[in-house]
């Protein structure tokens, strides 16, 4: 071994050791470290695999309130079907940990993101929450935006409507993802997430 | 005939009320205060919550949902904000929220614009959703319909009983506010105030409310030695905070916090 590989290895387990503190999380205008996760056919995805393209990630529990709304009035399969037509990438993270009585297996939630008509790039698990935690994720929905060159540009809510009562609500995603499309800069890219508490193992 | 009909009816109807109440995880009804002579008296929702659940605070905190009271408009009643009494701290992890288990009694402030309509018209009508919490959520919400007459002592006592936990004006807290900063960290701000004063040892908490603009980080809220810190991001990183609103709790009781941070102290 080389120095030049000692000091790479020196490099990683320092980043590694940044992010798996606990204590640094991703902001927004930082560069989005990798991570790896099962999808629910149990293949790994990594964050790396979409380099140089714009990346949604979605944090969800099939049984928060505030999730079965926004995909039964279509507000969730709205955005995912209209810009993974347009080549975004869209990550649906579940971080509910498997001894929390809303965790639900890989096939369960196929058959009910498949009811809803969830049109995603893939569904992935983090029942250990390390991703959840590294994003802060705080509620289900909780939405990030990774720009191209692989900055986190929006973290906050899907929309500015919480109690679902609003006839014109502001989707934050879809309004991000329009201007990032036409090449501006995002006008709101952080707001406050609203819904269920992300369900980690305490 | 027409009476027996109209009886089964009735009792159909209670009936649906009555199962639809008992299904759900927290039961609702109205209350107040009202003395039958006074023109301000308090009405009260009251939570009554099954063990081991939950509903929120006025600031639910990192997640959930504040409750929503919708009183239909009366032309003999003005109808105030929604007083929340002081909640508890509940904490999972990394993610604060503020709520209340068990029971609560929220208080709305009422007055009578006009006596005599109201022996007229004396029904409130209440439109009221929350949400509930344990280790799951479940939205409910309940139409009910009160008639205001003189209070039962019961009633008058449970009302009492939630009008001395609603938070006090801060300069009944014994404390002064000594000086505070506002720094910046990257994206956030890191805010500290100093409090002097008799109770200053008493002070064990803060309860932020939410700021336009700003994210608080809940589970940042420090407080020691009469001292608060806590950070909190803009929605536009550049963004100052200033203003820190609030409850600051003494033991058990809360006392109401606006302090302007950009007065220089």
């Amino acid at each position: 071994m080389n120095a030049t590989q000692i000091f790479g290895i020196l490099i990683l387990a320092f980043a590694f050791s940044l992010f798996s503190s606990g204590d640094k999380k991703v902001e927004v205008g930082s560069v989005v470290p990798d991570f790896a996760l099962n999808d629910l056919n149990g293949k790994v995805v990594k964050l790396s695999d979409f380099k140089g393209k714009i990346v949604v990630l979605e944090w969800t529990n099939p049984n928060c309130p505030f999730v079965q709304r926004v995909y039964k009035e279509k507000i969730m399969p709205g955005v995912q079907s209209e810009f993974t037509q347009k080549g975004i990438v869209w990550l649906t993270i579940n971080s509910t940990n498997p001894k929390h009585r809303d965790y639900l297996e890989p096939k369960e939630l196929k058959r009910i993101y498949s009811e809803w008509g969830a049109v995603y790039t893939a569904y992935l698990l983090d029942p250990d929450g390390k991703v959840g935690k590294m994003f802060d994720a705080k509620t289900t929905p909780h939405m990030f935006i990774i720009d191209k060159d692989g900055k986190l540009v929006y973290n906050g809510a899907i929309d500015d409507d919480p109690r679902g009562e609003k006839k014109e609500k502001v989707n934050y995603v879809r309004n991000a993802l329009n201007e990032i499309l036409n090449g501006k800069p995002i006008s709101i890219s952080i707001t406050k997430p609203y819904g269920c508490s992300v369900k980690y193992a305490e | 005939m027409k009476s027996l009909v109209l009886n089964f009816i009735l009792i159909i109807l209670l009936q649906t009320y009555m199962f639809s109440q008992s299904n759900k995880i927290v039961k609702v009804e109205i209350i107040s205060d009202w003395d039958g002579t006074s023109d301000e008296f308090n009405l009260g929702v009251k939570f009554s919550i099954s063990p081991g659940w939950y509903i929120y605070w006025r600031n639910p905190g990192d997640a959930g949902l504040a409750p929503e009271i919708k009183f239909e408009t009366l032309s003999n009643l003005k109808i105030g904000d929604i007083k929340f009494p002081l909640p508890e701290k509940i904490v999972h992890g990394d993610i604060v929220s503020y709520g209340y288990y068990r029971e609560v009694v929220l208080l709305i402030p009422v007055r009578i614009i006009s006596k005599e309509k109201l022996k007229n018209q004396n029904v409130v009508k209440a439109k009221i959703n929350w949400l509930v919490c344990s280790e799951s959520c479940v939205p409910e919400n309940a139409t009910i319909e009160y008639k205001i007459n003189k209070a039962s002592p019961n009633d008058i006592a449970l009302m009492e009983r939630y009008k001395k936990r609603i938070p006090k004006k801060f300069e009944l807290s014994g404390l002064e506010v000594k000086d505070f900063k506002v720094e910046k960290k990257g994206n956030s701000n890191l805010i500290k105030v100093r409090f002097a004063g008799r109770n200053v040892e008493r002070l064990v908490d803060f309860y932020p409310d939410i700021v336009d603009g700003f994210l608080i980080d809940y589970k940042s809220v420090k407080v020691k030695n009469g001292n608060i810190e806590l950070t909190a991001m803009g929605v536009n990183p550049a963004d100052v905070m200033n203003l820190l609103s609030g409850v600051i709790v003494l033991n058990n009781e809360g006392y109401e916090l606006k302090l302007n941070l950009t007065k220089i102290k």
